[in-house]
């Protein structure tokens, strides 16, 4: 009997491994009358088990004399193929790519979108729907229209260099995470046409660079923080469709933003008069 | 007569019957001696009524009422005509195992095995059946957790002689729950394996009990905690499997003191701790520890392993030197430490290791030369050392005998490669990428079972030899890129060639490509960018069937697309994904035969559903292409990826509305170019588009608002062309997230983001104008004011001369034209404000 078993550390590549090494020992084994019996469905197995963070491997054939089947020993001539150069990513990974595969995780995809998301690569740059600067830090994630739903994750907040979030016309539901706040480079987040619900958090007063906040057509509730009335940059505001409440800020880049995007927020009480009670009486 | 004889046989049996019962256990006084037999019947018939799927019809016709029970297909019996040994095994049973199984009270020997029971195993199992000695229930699907009580329900009661049972093997099954603590009264148990199921929780102390052990295999579940020490205790064990589980602590060392012991695997756990100064025992054979966080360095002790065969260290901390004693282990077959972080040299005494076969010491940083006398273990199949920082010069006499594969990649290695190679008749790999190699390879062609050659990104030299063209009857992957290879393209590729992937990128390669490429049909990667190739485009390589990746970019290949028509093959480049050819000298119109009939890019479901699992998908290739603006090395080409780049050429003409079929296409790139005429509105098509450069050409026109449509698009390069009119304002979609870098260098265009304002934007268009602010430095684009005035300027004249015509000759058709465009625009708006009000 003659057995194969590989020891692959990348979930993805296992059955090829496997098959590999059967195609090698075939072309290369040819001295041993012994028949092939298994590929085994261990392998495979294995590494659907597998810790993530393991990302290297190799492949064995092995010859498994004697009765003991299905298990991998007893003499085994073992080989290893080939290197992580050819066959398996010598990646660590990095920050910003595992933060976007915790959104991969956290998200339904049933149109296979972000199929390409693998982890184990150097950097997420050459995944579909990721831009990077030179620098290979992402700067744009663009996946409107993908018939995506599930949460978003606070490990958003990890891509220091993100300009563009577009997540617009989805099924994603959930508050938005107060981590996008630490995305100090954002321009725009574009989060319109969701099911986000909760309120919007404050912290995204920090976004000093942000121009596009559009959240119209979800569900969100609470005030419009007035802490966004310190963003100068901000051009675009567009909440309308949603369940906020309180008055509706008049000061700083709010100005300029026409009132029609804020229909649609039954307990929004319109434009805020300057000096008298507080905009969130009656909204919490 | 007959019947008497039967009689008496029957009278027999049961006197014997009697006389064992008596003799034997007590607990069976209680049956009436002449039901025996029916009480096995009865209780084999209810198994069978339990089994709902007999594909082979074993049990169907033979478990019948008619025939006697010792006659049964599987059953044996013993000399009290009561049935001893029950085996199913292979025989594709479904179906669930029924208590009454219990009521086998001689049973002795129970296979089960590689059917496709389900449900738990029944308490009466243990609780029933005192003489039972051998369980095999492998690979069923049964599930739930094992009994509570095994082994006796009662230590002290009527089983109180203990539980005979040998050996109890339920691997590959689907039980859970944790190991029960009666197992330990299971004190005669030899074999003990619950490998491949879902079992939890800590391993009990009491294993330590079951002295008989020796087999006992864990592996492949979800234990947790730390390995008892008790396990020091099992003084017959010969076998330790504990692999992917996810044990913690240190490795006990009393473990080692078992001198029976010859197996032990506990790789993939999270082990930590260093190893133990002792550990060595006289039979052990293999070690396995792979894939823990074990830290320190490997004892020197690890020399008096006088039988160690099999030594599995990767994939841990361990660091500091090797120990010298190493090349004491002359029984070694296969030493596996890669993956740690090993540091100094290779120590000389690995010469002593004769029987070697296998050698990885991968990824760890390793110095100093490789070893010299490495050519001693004349039964090596595999030296892989690759990813460590070796430096001098490859030994000459690692080339010899069974020798397979060679991986030195990425090290520091000088010098050439040994003129010997060629007495590694069976070398398969070979794989010297990423060192400093300096010399020809025309000696490589005496390697004729070759199959992988990867030696790129080193200093050879010389010319490709054409042999690497002959012996393509066995190589399937060449990569021979970033050297200084020279000459003329090997044009020798022979019928029948299995050659997959050829990657001559970055050398000094001239002359034209050779037709006899043709003769490899499983071509899959092609890549010669970056030599200085001097041809017209290969259109020949138009019916290579699986051709996925074909890079020409960076030479002087030159001429036209129009390929006479007695070359047309119906689809062309059936299977191709990657289409490179930028920066060469090609001219004329596009090539539009192509672009229209990429069939891999037109339906991405082609390549997909037609999954391959070959080399290539899975392959890490390192190819560089420029994405979204980007150069980036892309390990592994997806079946998804999908780009066209003719950036760089002089194409000249009208960028055809047939392009708008590439519906799969990820990546175009048409920049610098003399393209004309306006931007087919078909691009809004493209559905799956992230990068669109069409900069640096002639185009004119306004962009039509049907790119708006393109919601993955992230690159949008439209700067310097000579495009006018209203950028699309659309205030959903990725528009808005473009800046003035995507419009620059087109003194026509107008509105946001760029600050020059169309004629008649009014105030309550859905994007509004930027306030001009210093703070906007952002958003403008550097158009002077003049630019601007000229705009408006014109705009005047040419308002004045339009109006004076339509007043004098009515409307022409044109005209009509536009006005209704902009009406629908504005009927979208409209729309899309009731909707919102419906909300």
């Amino acid at each position: 009997m003659f057995c194969l078993s590989s020891i692959p550390k990348t979930p993805l590549l296992s059955l090829s491994l496997s098959l590999l090494s059967l195609s090698l020992s075939l072309s290369s084994i040819n001295q041993s009358n012994q028949s092939i019996t298994l590929v085994s469905a261990h392998a495979i197995h294995q590494s659907e088990t597998e810790k993530s963070n393991i990302r290297r491997g190799f492949v064995l054939v092995q010859f498994e004399v004697g009765a003991m089947a299905g298990r991998d020993l007893l003499l085994f001539l073992a080989l290893t193929i080939v290197s992580s150069s050819l066959l398996v990513q010598k990646a660590r990974g990095n920050s910003e790519g595992d933060a976007l595969y915790a959104l991969r995780r956290s998200l339904s995809d049933p149109d296979n979108v972000l199929q390409s998301w693998d982890p184990n690569l150097v950097n997420p740059c050459t995944w579909f729907h990721i831009t990077c600067n030179q620098d290979n830090h992402v700067t744009r994630v663009d996946l409107g229209n993908s018939n995506l739903s599930g949460h978003l994750v606070p490990e958003l907040g990890k891509l220091e260099n993100l300009q563009y979030l577009e997540l617009y016309k989805n099924n994603i539901q959930g508050t938005i995470p107060k981590e996008l706040s630490q995305l100090k480079s954002l321009i725009s987040l574009d989060l319109y046409n969701n099911n986000m619900t909760g309120t919007i958090p404050s912290s995204l007063g920090k976004l000093k660079s942000l121009v596009f906040l559009r959240l119209n057509d979800n569900q969100l509730n609470g005030p419009i923080p007035r802490a966004l009335t310190s963003i100068s940059s901000l051009k675009v505001v567009d909440v309308s469709n949603n369940n906020l409440c309180g008055t509706i800020p008049t000061t700083g880049p709010f100005e300029h933003i026409p009132l029609n995007n804020f229909e649609n927020n039954p307990r929004l009480e319109g434009p805020e008069l300057q000096g008298l009670a507080s905009y969130d009486t009656n909204c919490s | 007569m007959k019947s008497s004889g039967q009689f008496s046989t029957l009278a027999f049996f049961m006197l014997v019957h009697y006389c064992l019962m008596i003799m034997g256990n007590t607990t069976l006084a209680k049956t009436k001696p002449g039901n025996t037999n029916n009480n096995d019947r009865s209780s084999l018939l209810t198994l069978k009524s339990h089994i709902t799927s007999d594909p082979y019809n074993s049990l169907k016709y033979n478990w019948t009422a008619k025939t006697s029970v010792c006659s049964w297909i599987g059953v044996s019996c013993g000399q009290s005509n009561r049935v001893t040994k029950l085996d199913l095994s292979d025989m594709g049973l479904s179906g669930t195992i029924p208590p009454e199984i219990g009521n086998l009270s001689f049973l002795v020997n129970l296979k089960m095995m590689n059917n496709l029971f389900h449900g738990p195993i029944p308490l009466s199992l243990f609780d029933g059946m005192p003489l039972l000695e051998i369980v095999w229930l492998t690979n069923n699907s049964l599930s739930g957790s094992l009994p509570t009580d095994m082994c006796g329900t009662r230590p002290y009661g009527r089983n109180s002689v203990g539980s005979r049972l040998r050996e109890f093997d339920v691997s590959y099954n689907k039980f859970s729950g944790e190991i029960p603590t009666s197992l330990e009264r299971c004190s005669m148990v030899e074999v003990l394996s619950l490998y491949k199921n879902g079992f939890v929780g800590n391993l009990p102390t009491g294993i330590g009990n079951m002295t008989r052990l020796q087999r006992l295999d864990l592996g492949f579940n979800n234990f947790t905690g730390t390995i008892p020490e008790e396990i020091g205790h099992l003084n017959k064990l010969k076998e330790l499997w504990m692999e992917n589980n996810k044990l913690t602590g240190p490795l006990p060392s009393n473990i080692f003191n078992i001198s029976s012991l010859e197996y032990i695997d506990i790789s993939y756990n999270n082990l930590s701790e260093s190893l133990s100064i002792e550990m060595c025992s006289e039979n052990l054979s293999t070690v396995r520890l792979s894939g823990n966080t074990i830290r320190g360095e490997i004892p020197t002790t690890i020399g008096r392993c006088s039988q160690l065969q099999n030594l599995w260290l990767f994939s841990n901390t361990l660091s500091g030197p090797l120990p010298t004693t190493i090349g004491n282990l002359t029984m070694l077959q296969t030493l596996y430490l890669g993956d740690n972080s090993l540091r100094g040299i290779i120590p000389e005494e690995i010469r002593h290791l004769n029987n070697l076969l296998v050698l990885d010491m991968s990824n760890n940083r390793l110095t100093g030369a490789l070893p010299r006398d490495i050519g001693n273990a004349t039964l090596l199949w595999g030296l892989a050392l690759r990813d460590n920082a070796l430096t001098g010069n490859i030994p000459s006499d690692m080339f010899q005998g069974d020798i397979r594969t060679i991986d030195l990649s990425n090290n520091n290695l000088s010098g050439s490669i040994p003129s010997n190679i060629g007495n590694a008749t069976d070398l398969a790999f070979l794989l010297l990428h990423d060192n400093q190699l300096e010399g020809s390879i025309t000696h490589l062609c005496n390697l004729r079972v070759l199959q992988y050659l990867q030696i790129s990104h080193n200093n050879l030299e010389g010319s490709i030899p054409h042999c690497l063209g002959n012996s393509s009857m066995s190589l399937k992957l060449l990569q021979l890129k970033q050297n200084n290879f020279r000459g003329l393209f090997p044009s020798t590729f022979s019928n029948g060639s299995i050659l997959e992937y050829l990657d001559f990128n970055g050398n000094n390669l001239e002359g034209t490509l050779p037709k006899s490429l043709l003769n490899c049909e499983l071509l899959t990667v092609f890549d010669v960018g970056n030599n200085r190739i001097r041809d017209v485009f290969p259109y020949w390589m138009e019916t290579l069937p699986e051709l996925r990746v074909l890079v020409l970019r960076s030479n002087r290949f030159h001429g036209d697309f129009l390929v006479s028509s007695k070359s047309y093959s119906k689809v062309p480049f059936l299977s191709l994904q990657v289409f490179d050819i930028s920066n060469n000298e090609f001219a004329g119109a596009l090539p539009v035969r192509y672009l229209e009939n990429f069939i891999a890019m037109i339906d991405l479901g082609y390549n997909s559903t037609t999954p391959k699992l070959d080399l290539f998908t899975y392959y890490e290739q390192s190819m560089t292409f420029v994405l979204k603006g980007v150069e980036l090395p892309l390990v592994r080409i997806l079946t998804a990826f999908t780009t066209i780049d003719l950036s760089g050429n002089r194409f000249s003409g009208n960028i055809p509305e047939s392009i708008g079929k590439l519906t799969s296409l990820k990546y175009l790139n048409l920049s610098r170019n003399s393209l004309a005429g306006s931007i087919p509105p078909s691009l809004g098509n493209m559905s799956e588009l992230e990068s669109l450069d069409m900069s640096s050409n002639k185009l004119v026109g306004g962009i039509p608002w049907q790119l708006s449509r393109l919601t993955f698009l992230s690159k949008f390069n439209l700067s310097f062309n000579n495009l006018a009119g209203q950028i699309p304002q659309s205030s959903i979609g990725q528009f808005p997230t473009f800046d003035n870098s995507s419009y620059m260098g087109n003194s026509g265009l107008c509105g946001f983001p760029l600050t020059k304002k169309c004629k008649g934007d009014d105030e309550q268009t859905l994007v509004p104008v930027l306030p001009q602010g210093d703070d906007e430095s952002d958003f403008l684009d550097g158009f002077t004011w003049q630019a601007v005035a000229l705009g408006y300027g014109c705009g005047l004249v040419f308002g004045t001369i339009i109006g004076y015509f339509i007043f004098r000759y009515g409307k022409p058709k044109w005209f009509v034209g536009l006005f209704v465009s902009v009406q629908y625009k504005m009927n979208r708006s409209t729309k899309r404000n009731v909707v919102r009000r419906r909300a």
